[in-house]
This record gives structure tokens, C-alpha cells and sequence, in this order.
């Protein structure tokens, strides 16, 4: 096995750090069988010793962390009554999304509040940006989260472009503030953008098919993997983040 | 004001190997190669590259052992003088233990 796949089992702050010299040390001394089980051991160890490094989160980021996970469970909740609660009557199912996409849009604002404070104290210069475009991209895609969850068939004259791109640029916005700032799990910028891509796709597409029971489990699918990325949200804000000086610092 | 020597008991499944950094490094700076070939040499045990950046990344932390600038990749390590103390106390003990089990197997035989 390449010293860089080895290398690649560590998280990404343990690599920052030791990457190089370790690398160095793999290829001065060749990698035998035995020294696999010792590496993947050693990565192991370096996950399990940032997060209990990472200790008990501020009352702030647990605050904001609860309306994350609440604002998870609204969704999901809203999502699974319209899907499996059977209602013939097209105004009810239209209602519950519309009142759970309501309650959902203030509990994610201050749920964001808590990921704009983690991301600030990870990368300050891209912080604001990325709370900015999250604010803006919820605003605009929380309009459309109801139409997501009641899934196809919705009338032409209800979707609006804006509502239609405000949910998958609001949350893909989200997604990659996730990703490039990394001060939460890379897994929850991908619930974000996978999530809202698959609502957006079987929103839009439900429009043209009307009444397919695939498009309207496509959206609602979607909405459930986005509801998922704000409980995990919640949760990770529940433990102080990992940051970039994890690990001890080097000379240059 | 001397440092305080620090304790290895919180080093966990890596207090061993933790020791054996220390020691290899008791003689100068050493790059990540250089410390496993001198533990190895100390214990005649081989020393895994995981477990060496286990124990370099735990000393590090804790102020053991501190990284020295390098033009290289390969960056050297050395004792920092809470390290060098907290070595010379862990081996203090272990000397301690050593003669009274000594002693205690003298008295068996007599």
C-alpha cells in the first residue's frame, strides 16, 4: 500500500501537521505488512484524540445547537406526516408542509447562528461570506421547502424560479461554507447539498409529472437527508468543534 | 525556576512507546526515522511508524518534546527541558522499582 493512502486514514488537521515528515519517514523505511495494522491503529487513535480534545461546547453554540436539531426534527417530522399519514384532501397535505416549512425557517436562523460562530473562530476571513450567503440562501429556499416536501404536481403558477434555484443555491450555499471551512463534519455539507439537489430535482421535475409517486418520494427523500444535515448540525454544535490547531504547531 | 517534571500516566496504550521517544531522544535531536531505529535498538522490539506518531504527536502536545526547524522533509525532534526532567523522574522510579524488586528476590534466595 502507497504511503499516501496510508497517510490519507488520518484526519485532516493530524495531516496538516505530520503529513510530509511522515511520508518522509514511510519512504526512507519501506511499509511491510505488519506496519499496516499499526498505521490504521495510529489513525484511529489520532480521530479518537481530536474529539476527546475537543471537549464540552459553549452555552451559545448548545443553544443555537438545539434550534439546529429542532428545526431537523420539524422537517423531518413534517415530511414523514405528508408522506405516510394518508390525506385525500389536496389543501391539508399543502398545510402541514407549509406550516412546518414556517416553523422550520426561524429555527434554522438561529441554528445558523450557532455555524457561523464555529466557522468564525475556525476561518474568520471566510466566515461572514458564508454566513451571509447562508442567510440569504435559507431566506430564499425556505419558501420553496414546503412546496419540496408536499412533492409533485405542484401548479406551474406556485413555483416560481426564485423559490425553485432558493432552495438548492440556499443550501448548497450552506453545504459548501460546510465543506471549505471544515469546521464540521464534511458529511453534513454533503447532507445539505445532496439533500436539496434531490428535493430541487423532484420538485421541478413533479411539475411536469404530475402525481408520479417516484418524483414526490425523490423530493421528499430529499428534504429528509436535508432535515438529517441540520440534526447532525445540531449535535456536532453540541461539542466544541475541531479546529485547524488541533495538533501542535510546527517550525518552519 | 526548573520545570515541574510531567507525568506519563495519561499517555494511555502509548506510555511505553511515549518512554521509549524520550529516551531516544536523551542523547540530541533525532528525526521520526532516527527515534524508531534507536527504540527499536533500546527495547529489541519493533516500533510501528502509527505508534511513533502516536507517541510524538502526545509529547509534543504535552510540551515533551518540541519539532526544530528543518529545510528537509524529515523534521527533527529534541527533549524540551520539561521532557528531559520528566524522562529522568520516569526513570527514577523505574529504578526505584527495579532495586526493591532486586532486593526482594535477594532475600528469596538467601
Amino acid at each position: 500500500m502507497s504511503p499516501h493512502r496510508l497517510v490519507g486514514l488520518y484526519p485532516a488537521a493530524w495531516r496538516k501537521r505530520y503529513q510530509e515528515e511522515f511520508i518522509a519517514l514511510l519512504e526512507e523505511r519501506p511499509v511491510q505488512l505488519r506496519d499496516v495494522p499499526d498505521i490504521v491503529w495510529g489513525s484511529i487513535d489520532a480521530r479518537l484524540s481530536a474529539s476527546l480534545r475537543s471537549g464540552p461546547a459553549g452555552t451559545f453554540e448548545r443553544f443555537t445547537g438545539l434550534a439546529a436539531i429542532s428545526a431537523g426534527v420539524v422537517l423531518l417530522g413534517t415530511v414523514l406526516l405528508i408522506a405516510f399519514v394518508p390525506t385525500d384532501v389536496y389543501l391539508e397535505g399543502w398545510g402541514h408542509a407549509s406550516a412546518g416549512g414556517t416553523l422550520f425557517y426561524p429555527l434554522a436562523f438561529f441554528g445558523s447562528l450557532g455555524i457561523h460562530w464555529r466557522q468564525a473562530r475556525v476561518r474568520p476571513n471566510l466566515a461572514w461570506p458564508a454566513w451571509m450567503a447562508l442567510v440569504l440562501g435559507g431566506f430564499l429556499g425556505s419558501s420553496s421547502v414546503g412546496l419540496s416536501m408536499w412533492g409533485g404536481g405542484i401548479p406551474a403558477s406556485d413555483f416560481g424560479p426564485l423559490q425553485a434555484i432558493g432552495l438548492w443555491v440556499g443550501s448548497a450555499a450552506i453545504g459548501a461554507a460546510v465543506l471549505a471551512i471544515g469546521a464540521f463534519p464534511r458529511l453534513i455539507g454533503l447532507t445539505f447539498i445532496i439533500g436539496s439537489a434531490l428535493a430541487m430535482i423532484g420538485t421541478i421535475a413533479g411539475e411536469s409529472f404530475s402525481g408520479s409517486d417516484f418524483l414526490a418520494a425523490l423530493s421528499r427523500g430529499g428534504v429528509a437527508i436535508y432535515a438529517l444535515g441540520w440534526i447532525a448540525t445540531g449535535i456536532s454544535l453540541q461539542f466544541a468543534g475541531r479546529n485547524n490547531d488541533g495538533w501542535a504547531g510546527a517550525p518552519a | 525556576m526548573p520545570n515541574k517534571p510531567s507525568t506519563t500516566d495519561d499517555l494511555g496504550s502509548f506510555t511505553a512507546p511515549a518512554l521509549l521517544v524520550l529516551a531516544s531522544l536523551a542523547d540530541g535531536p533525532k528525526h521520526g526515522y532516527a527515534i524508531m531505529q534507536e527504540a527499536e535498538r533500546l527495547s529489541r522490539q519493533p516500533l510501528g511508524p502509527g505508534t511513533l506518531y502516536a507517541a510524538l504527536a502526545r509529547l509534543e502536545r504535552r510540551g515533551l518534546i518540541e519539532a526544530l526547524p528543518s529545510d528537509d522533509r524529515r523534521r527533527p525532534y529534541r527533549l524540551t527541558k520539561l521532557g528531559a526532567s520528566t524522562l529522568e523522574a520516569q526513570l527514577g522510579q523505574m529504578r526505584t522499582f527495579a532495586s526493591r524488586t532486586l532486593g526482594r528476590l535477594e532475600g528469596e534466595a538467601v
